[in-house]
């Protein structure tokens, strides 16, 4: 109802605007305000829109030769009866208006909308191992071989390689052993490394350390770890964490987005890849101990080898963030497989010297 | 709606504090985790929803929808409120999150209202009540810079908000419009209309550096700038973050980067 509450902006006044009271008379258009006369305009003269934040206010502009005014009504109530009472003789000021914007989305479709990319992450997510074995067996064995080349000539350029002597000689028989019909698939080298390591790269070259030749106890012992490894290469582990890692930071970054989030997003993927990474452990454990019942090499040399390394690490990180399970962990479940084995299951390996070999 | 009548003072260059005094049985409200001091007498007391009176007087379900406006807008669900108990004049002192500058906003000034972007807000006095204001142009609110939610700040008293870098005050006339980056509108008064511009070449929305779109205020009324969005700075702070995960028994450097995506390694 008339007076309607609105600002007032101007030449000369303050830049948030004045307080005033309109009311609409005989075509003019009144300004009240406290403390001046009031202002009179032709109502002709006016231009009328919706503006200001979402177009929620109802403005009423002119022109005079100071400058540029507006007053602005911004409670709903008082829009709409203005609007009413405007008089049909000045209909072509408010002829043009166009309605505010309504609310952007209902609610359901802002479910929707907000929903479906999440069920659809969840989805993907859902599904990533068979996506990430998928996208594995698309990659051609030629690629594999080239990326595990290039990393073979990054190994060479900064580990010395051995190739003589009796602990190669030695490396080498119990190679061809676990690896049988196999053996042109790989390729195994000697690294003058003391740390107790060894580790496969993709196409087939596998890197045992010196150091953990000199801690096996008995040729069986070697031969867990290689058929260990053996089994990363031809489980393709290295293509597949490429593949998954590639996967989840693209998937983070869908689902995240900003800068803000990349931080916990670059964690979360690390525990998610370890995760990864001790999945892929344990199902070379179990692979390799098959190879090795296959080959009629004692497995308890494998079991025997993660119990000493066990005792090892006793004090290790928690198994959450480690990339290897705990090798007690390991130990049980391999035990619990021995124990279903007969007892005339295997020949010694053909190695002829002392173990380890000295040199 | 009373407002609590809350003295000020700003301290620090480019990384600030306000400082509020307040009377004996006066308060005001911070942002959770804004506080910075308090002298003895002053209680804390943090409420669910947004503190004002208006949201004490709801009952549960207002309380509830205060709350989730606040979960919306990205703040925190509780609000704390500061209350002078004792008999003497107390100081409570609020300090901005980033290098920026604080700015009192005088709400009945500004006839009741303000609009700012949503993690603006720092602390008020008691009886200004926080609010979302959805953006309702899609185009603005995608390519605006300030999102889908901005913060609405009711009442009559203070607030103060926060801005990254140095914050530029506009006076907008009647239908004077200001052309802005994205990212860079801190907040204005409900008066300005905030939408988007195509900035207009082709050659410029690709080479510029700028975007696609400009931020337009078109006026009348108060706009506040920011010269440094936290999300740009935090943009380049990060470019240059050394990258680091969290360290698994693996073999270090050997391979560098490539070792650790390859280690399908030892034992």
């Amino acid at each position: 109802m008339a007076p309607w509450a609105a600002r007032l902006f101007g030449p000369g006044q303050p830049a948030s605007g004045v307080a005033v009271e309109l009311k609409l008379e005989h075509g003019v258009l009144i300004v009240e305000w406290r403390g001046a006369a009031p202002l009179r305009i032709a109502a002709v003269q006016l231009s009328a829109r919706y503006s200001g934040f979402n177009h929620r206010q109802f403005e009423l502009a002119w022109r005079d030769g100071a400058g540029a005014w507006a007053c602005h009504l911004a409670q709903p109530a008082d829009i709409a009866s203005l609007l009413a009472s405007w008089p049909p003789a000045l209909a072509s000021v408010t002829a043009r208006l166009s309605p505010p914007p309504r609310r952007l989305l209902s609610w359901p479709a802002l479910g929707v909308l907000i929903g479906l990319p999440l069920l659809l992450l969840a989805l993907v997510f859902g599904a990533r191992e068979r996506l990430v074995d998928f996208i594995t067996a698309q990659i051609a064995p030629s690629v594999e071989r080239q990326i595990g080349a290039a990393a073979m000539a990054q190994v060479r350029a900064t580990t010395e390689l051995i190739s003589e002597g009796d602990q190669w000689q030695a490396l080498n028989t119990v190679a061809n052993a676990v690896a049988g019909a196999d053996t042109s698939a790989y390729r195994f080298h000697l690294a003058a490394d003391d740390g107790v390591n060894a580790f496969a790269l993709p196409g087939g070259d596998i890197v045992v350390n010196r150091g953990l030749l000199l801690a096996t106890h008995n040729p069986d012992e070697l031969a867990g770890v290689l058929a260990h490894e053996i089994q990363h290469v031809a489980l393709r582990h290295s293509v597949k964490g490429v593949v998954r890692g590639a996967g989840l930071s693209l998937l983070w970054s869908l689902l995240l987005g900003d800068a803000g989030a990349t931080v916990a997003g670059q964690a979360a993927d690390r525990l998610l890849s370890l995760k990864f990474s001790r999945d892929a452990e344990r199902e070379a454990d179990a692979a390799g101990f098959s190879l090795l019942v296959e080959r009629r090499i004692d497995p308890r040399g494998m079991v025997n080898f993660f119990a000493s390394l066990a005792a090892q690490d006793a004090a290790t990180a928690v198994a959450l963030l480690a990339t290897h399970p705990a090798s007690a962990e390991r130990e049980a479940v391999l035990k619990a497989r021995m124990t279903a084995l007969a007892p005339q299951c295997c020949r010694p390996l053909p190695v002829t010297s002392a173990w380890p070999p000295p040199n | 709606m009373s407002m609590d009548v809350i003295d000020y003072e700003i301290f620090g260059d480019d990384m600030q504090y306000v400082e509020i005094e307040l009377d004996p049985g006066e308060a005001a409200i911070g942002e959770a985790g804004a506080m910075m001091m308090m002298q003895d007498g002053i209680e804390m007391d943090t409420v669910f929803g947004d503190g004002s009176r208006a949201a004490a007087t709801s009952g549960l379900m207002g309380k509830l929808l205060g709350a989730g406006k606040r979960l919306v807008t990205g703040e925190s669900l509780f609000t704390t409120i500061y209350h002078n108990e004792s008999q003497l004049k107390r100081r409570v002192a609020f300090a901005a999150p980033y290098p920026g500058r604080i700015v009192a906003i005088n709400l009945r000034e500004m006839g009741g209202t303000f609009i700012c972007q949503k993690d603006a807000f720092l602390c008020a006095a008691r009886g200004v009540s926080l609010g979302i204001a959805f953006q309702r142009k899609l185009g603005t609110a995608l390519f605006g810079g300030e999102g889908f939610v901005m913060q609405k700040l009711d009442g009559d008293g203070l607030a103060f908000v926060h801005a990254g870098g140095t914050l530029a005050e506009r006076s907008l006339g009647a239908d004077e419009i200001l052309r802005v980056d994205t990212g860079c509108v801190v907040g204005f008064a409900p008066s300005v209309d905030f939408d988007i511009q195509y900035v207009g070449k082709l050659k410029s929305a690709i080479f510029g550096g700028e975007g696609l779109f400009f931020a337009t205020l078109r006026g009348p009324g108060k706009v506040w700038l920011q010269s440094l969005p936290i999300s740009r700075l935090a943009g380049r702070v990060l470019a240059y973050a050394p990258r680091g995960g969290v360290g698994g028994r693996e073999e270090g450097s050997l391979l560098g980067i490539l070792g650790n995506v390859l280690d399908g390694d030892n034992r």
